[in-house]
């Protein structure tokens, strides 16, 4: 996965390499449940691209 | 207060500029862009066949895969909580407003859960829910499993564990709203409509 961390955005972008889909996530998320919420989304979007047949 | 979680579908690929002011509004929302190929053809609108692996688009109302087959599709989800799902859904559409993102649709949360989601919306801790005799996961993963929460929804569901809400009303009435919302400028005037809720 291709993280672009820019420190003047609030939010960072995980791009997939094969189709060039991405997601874009709260880069300060609090410890507990948010960032659980986060890390749910992050999961989702890589068992997505698993499809598209290199290892993110 | 409830945890809401639900998504915006959005017309066009979002700039970046625009997703520099949602997430300056809304720390709770995460943008995703899939590739066309994830909606193919007929799949708009349909349930999940038996023995594939959910895809994002399974549970669209129908008519909201990209019509241009080269378009990218995306949406803003949102784990917002809300007294209501329909305080949540609107107050997601300013939101959106805000970043000048045109909504498509307001449509069911993705159906890829994790354990500690189906914690979450069942009020459990994950270590518990990791004990039930869940359906398969869609990806089996050790330590971070992956499910399809229609499957769980509906076997927590026969076991009276757990008792589905109707969100689709709220997501209907969002998403015809914006359309009349879509249309006003070319109407004579609204007020016959609304006294058509009345």
């Amino acid at each position: 996965m291709h993280r672009n961390i820019d420190e003047e955005r609030a939010w960072l972008r995980l791009e997939c390499p094969v189709c060039r889909g991405w997601l874009g996530v709260p880069a300060d998320v609090p410890r507990g449940l948010p960032a659980e919420r986060v890390a749910r989304r992050i999961d989702a979007f890589t068992h997505r691209h698993r499809a598209c047949g290199r290892e993110l | 207060m409830r945890l809401r979680q639900f998504r915006l579908l959005i017309v066009g690929e979002p700039a970046d500029s625009a997703a520099d002011v949602l997430f300056d509004r809304a720390d709770d929302a995460c943008v995703e862009v899939l590739p066309p190929s994830y909606a193919p053809p007929g799949a708009a609108g349909s349930a999940p066949a038996a023995g594939r692996a959910p895809r994002a688009f399974d549970g669209l109302p129908g008519g909201l895969a990209p019509a241009d087959p080269g378009g990218r599709v995306a949406w803003v989800a949102f784990d917002r909580p809300a007294p209501t799902l329909i305080d949540a859904v609107v107050s997601g559409v300013r939101d959106l407003d805000g970043a000048g993102l045109v909504i498509a649709a307001a449509i069911a949360d993705d159906p890829l859960v994790t354990l500690e989601t189906i914690g979450e919306r069942l009020d459990r801790p994950a270590g518990v829910v990791r004990s039930w005799d869940l359906p398969e996961p869609v990806f089996a993963h050790p330590r971070r499993p992956v499910y399809d929460w229609t499957e769980v929804a509906r076997r927590l569901a026969a076991r009276r564990v757990y008792a589905p809400p109707d969100d689709e009303a709220t997501m209907e009435a969002v998403t015809l709203t914006l359309r009349v919302r879509e249309l006003r400028p070319r109407l004579e005037r609204t007020a016959p409509l609304r006294a058509l809720l009345c």
